[in-house]
């Protein structure tokens, strides 16, 4: 049964990542808060999740000549630098903690992204 | 020799004006480069800038970072929506296989989560895909923030 609903939160996670809104974001916390599973394991699993979903949507953006690869090291480099070093960092921590910072985190974006919302409806005057 | 030498004349005003105009030419071009250039260099140290705060989140947290550097593409690298998105997932790619490894070596990877988990993203990422533009943007919106308020708040409490 917990099968059937690892898949069905993968699912969810995956419609909104496809839609192209962080599907990530939302799959750990329904991983986490709804089936009980731990904190790091899920983020392990998001990003284990996200390289073959990744992979294929790559590969068809890259064959419609969709991205970019114009000085794209510039961002790429220093994240891979400081990623590196922060995944080591999580997998060192303890799990309720980082659980504590995710929550923050999402609490902050989902505020941040109401007020950009609120701002750019007043500056165009409409919901398009 | 009268001819030839108003002929040089004639040749000579005729060289003067259009050497003026290509001097005008190329200083506005040389200063249009300038400009170029230092904008590039500004696009290039914010880039780094955000690629910083990109790779921290996203290896903290095992998410995240697309929604950092969707935004980064367009309005620093000046990208359309779409290509935004499609070279967010260039961004994310190498980001990911990175923390992967870390997170392998310390054991935390759990397979019976992860392959159900795997298989729903692959069919979801699908389905999210050729669901692009169906949906209504604002109530997709609002419920996926929404439901990230919530999913916040339980975690911190």
């Amino acid at each position: 049964m917990k099968t059937v609903f690892l898949i069905l939160a993968g699912l969810l996670g995956g419609i909104i990542a496809g839609l192209g809104m962080g599907g990530g974001t939302l799959t750990i916390p329904l991983l986490v808060v709804g089936l009980g599973v731990g904190q790091l394991t899920a983020q392990a699993v998001n990003l284990i999740a996200f390289l073959p979903t990744g992979s294929a949507a790559l590969f068809i953006h890259t064959k419609k000549g969709l991205v970019d690869f114009k000085h794209i090291l510039f961002l790429i480099l220093p994240a891979m630098a400081v990623c590196i070093g922060t995944s080591f960092f999580a997998t060192q921590t303890d799990g309720e903690l980082l659980k504590k910072i995710y929550g923050g985190f999402l609490v902050m974006v989902a505020i941040g992204s109401f007020f950009a919302k609120t701002i750019q409806i007043r500056k165009i005057g409409y919901l398009h | 020799m009268a001819k030839a030498y108003s002929a040089k004349w004639e040749q000579a005003v005729q060289i003067k004006p259009k050497t003026i105009k290509e001097f005008e030419e190329d200083k506005s071009t040389r200063k249009f480069e300038v400009e170029g250039k230092k904008s590039k260099a500004k696009q290039l140290v914010l880039f780094a800038f955000f690629g910083i705060l990109i790779g921290g989140i996203n290896g903290l947290f095992g998410a995240g970072g697309g929604m950092l550097a969707v935004p980064v593409l367009s309005f620093v690298g000046k990208l359309d929506d779409r290509r935004a998105h499609a070279t967010a997932i260039l961004v994310m790619l190498p980001l990911c296989l990175a923390s992967t490894v870390v997170y392998m070596l310390s054991n935390t990877v759990d397979f019976a989560v992860l392959i159900p988990t795997a298989i729903g993203v692959f069919v979801g990422g699908i389905v999210g895909a050729k669901l692009l533009g169906l949906l209504n943007e604002n109530l997709l919106f609002f419920v996926f923030y929404s439901l990230m308020l919530i999913a916040g708040l339980k975690m911190l409490y």
